[in-house]
């Protein structure tokens, strides 16, 4: 498989994407050469989206001064995010800014020679009520997908879509992230699907019609706090999704594989409609619904058929876990997921928790960076000091956020224990060492310095030697001490 | 070879004990002095020499300490450094004190001289330290750069 095109519709699609680029930064397998995330959300300053956005530009960054071909021994970072399809990452709706929804359908318009309402106007009132035509859409829809079937409908004819359907060849895929209980993930999940399945001679590239498709529609897994000032009510959380489920099961048609996943113990998030102050903490149900990323992009070719834009065999997924808990720990997994994510994972926190701790007190003392360069000049760079280092933050933000919600994914001891540094497992005792074998971070150090020849240089790629040494190195590290 | 080293510091332990480390005694079957016994320099400059070697290795290749790396090396040099301090005190001052010091008419050594003796096996075994990190330490993983 070539290229997977993620699209992640609204604030839910934006936070499955950013556990999806945390995925991939930690070296998650994903059998695609490259994935291309595109956000639909008409909240521009909506600060998932951003913090999202952001994630990824890092990620590209970072990967930039990495060799990642197949000689390459590194795993972090190793899947291509492509954003040069979409540089920005988003496909942008228009005219949402400044107008409510009257104004956007052209209410005022609807009217005869005599100035009398016309049939439209009489119908637009009758689907619409007066509280949704004189809703804003600054900051999305607020929860009503009624307004964002009409307001999306006009992705398709913007620059970055056009850019997308060019690019699509026969042997890429699609996969599609959306709530079901918002406005614009509901909504945008539909159009997008039936967009791309247009009928033949309607779709500027036809490769797309029969591409597979997946899709991970996400139900309610979180309550928000009553406001009557606010127009989200969690409360109708529910009602949405039943009627949003109905729907797809007469007309959605179009998808290979869907996916869908909810969680039943909620926490009350407070009640923004959005903007900067949708900044929902991270949540396990968004890291099983980028696993869903992951199990669509292994299926093989052949479980796939889709003639002539109809979808022959479509298969439907949940997922679960094997304990019933409220703090999830990796022993509360399935073993396909725990084989997906626990060593990566914790490869990757290894990695983050020495560069929190550790990194400033040792790069100056070590043969493996003082034969190598990582000195206060590497330091200082930008791709060391800013780029990943902004990896870093999110990925133990991230994990932070999992482990503080409703139902918690917790599977790390996340504080800084120097002198029990590999006790970060929970439910599992580390390995003890052999005799003479030092221990906590002094064993990281011994491990890098003895493996540090097995690491390669890189004159032209900054970062190569550094992410190299510190994936063998914790790839031995977790292999030790975890069994993994 | 040892006793060539140690002789450039004689003057801090004395001729007469210089005499007696390099093995002199009185002979009953010669009835005269002569270099009849062992030579202690060879003995002091073996121990010293194993104990660098040894607490090298180890400190390089078997402790490769990750963290305090430098303070850890001086440990070692003064470990070396007292051990062969005592040894080479305690050589010359037992055959002191059971009356085995015998180099000729009216020639005596002291305690302060066994003690200097000592100070002197401290110096130059430091050195043989010194010398062989400076060698070894290139294999090292983690201390390579330990003393520079």
């Amino acid at each position: 498989m070539s290229k997977l095109y993620v699209f992640g519709i609204g604030g839910t699609g934006s936070r499955v994407l950013k556990s999806l680029t945390m995925l991939l930064a930690a070296g998650v397998k994903i059998n695609a050469d490259e994935v291309v995330p595109i956000i639909i959300d008409p909240d521009l300053a909506a600060a998932d989206l951003t913090r999202t956005v952001k994630l990824m530009q890092d990620y590209v960054k970072v990967r930039d001064r990495i060799n990642v071909d197949n000689s390459a021994k590194n795993s972090f970072f190793k899947t291509k995010i492509n954003m040069d399809i979409i540089p920005s990452g988003r496909i942008p709706v228009q005219n949402t800014k400044d107008s409510s929804f009257k104004e956007y359908i052209g209410l005022s318009l609807m009217k005869d020679e005599k100035g009398d309402e016309s049939p439209n106007y009489a119908l637009a009132s009758m689907l619409f009520s007066q509280k949704n035509l004189n809703a804003t859409m600054e900051v999305g829809f607020k929860g009503n997908p009624n307004i964002g079937s009409v307001v999306l409908n006009q992705f398709s004819f913007s620059d970055e879509f056009k850019a997308f359907t060019s690019s699509v060849k026969a042997d890429d895929r699609i996969f599609v992230i959306s709530s079901i209980f918002g406005g614009t993930g509901a909504s945008g999940f539909p159009l997008l699907v039936k967009e791309i399945r247009k009928p033949k001679g309607k779709n500027e590239n036809e490769l797309i019609r029969n591409v597979p498709i997946g899709a991970v529609t996400v139900l309610p897994y979180f309550d928000v706090k009553n406001d009557e000032d606010s127009e989200i009510d969690s409360t109708t959380f529910i009602s949405k999704a039943k009627a949003a489920l109905s729907y797809y099961d007469v007309n959605l048609k179009e998808v290979n594989s869907l996916y869908y996943i909810a969680d039943k113990e909620t926490k009350a998030y407070e009640n923004s409609e959005g903007g900067a102050t949708q900044r929902n903490e991270a949540h396990f149900v968004e890291l099983a619904a980028a696993l869903a990323v992951v199990d669509f992009a292994a299926q093989q070719d052949n479980s796939f058929a889709t003639i002539d834009g109809r979808v022959q065999n479509p298969t439907y997924k949940e997922f679960g876990i094997k304990n019933k808990t409220e703090q999830i720990i990796f022993n509360d997994l399935c073993d396909t997921t725990n084989l997906t994510i626990k060593k990566p994972m914790t490869q990757f926190l290894l990695f983050c928790k020495y560069l929190n701790e550790q990194f400033n007190e040792s790069y100056r003392i070590q043969p493996w960076a003082m034969d190598h360069k990582i000195d206060d000049n590497f330091v200082r760079q930008q791709y060391f000091q800013s780029d990943l280092a902004g990896i870093k933050k999110a990925y133990l933000e991230w994990l932070q956020e999992m482990s503080n919600n409703t139902r918690a994914f917790s599977p790390y001891d996340l504080s800084e224990k120097k002198n029990d540094v590999y006790g970060m497992i929970k439910g599992e005792l580390p390995a003890k060492g052999r005799i003479f074998e030092s221990n906590n971070y002094a064993l990281f150090e011994d491990k890098l310095n003895s493996i540090q020849n097995k690491a390669t240089d890189s004159s032209s790629k900054a970062l190569h030697y550094f992410m190299e040494l510190f994936y063998l190195g914790t790839e031995e590290l977790v292999k030790s001490k975890f069994r993994i | 070879m040892f006793e060539t080293i140690f002789s450039w510091f004689d003057s801090l332990f004395g001729d007469n004990l210089a005499e007696h480390l390099a093995g002199r005694g009185f002979s009953p079957e010669i009835g005269d002095y002569d270099y009849i016994n062992t030579n202690l320099f060879d003995v002091c400059g073996i121990v010293g020499l194993v104990t660098a070697t040894l607490l090298c290795v180890f400190f390089y290749y078997l402790w490769n300490p990750a963290y305090g790396k430098r303070w850890k090396w001086y440990l070692m040099l003064g470990t070396v450094a007292v051990i062969n301090l005592i040894v080479g005190w305690a050589i010359p001052y037992t055959d002191l004190i059971n009356e085995n010091i015998n180099v000729g008419e009216g020639l005596t050594v002291s305690g302060l001289d066994c003690f200097m003796f000592g100070f002197s096996d401290l110096i130059i075994s430091a050195v043989f330290f010194f010398i062989i990190s400076c060698i070894i330490k290139w294999g090292s993983t983690g201390n390579k750069y330990i003393p520079f």
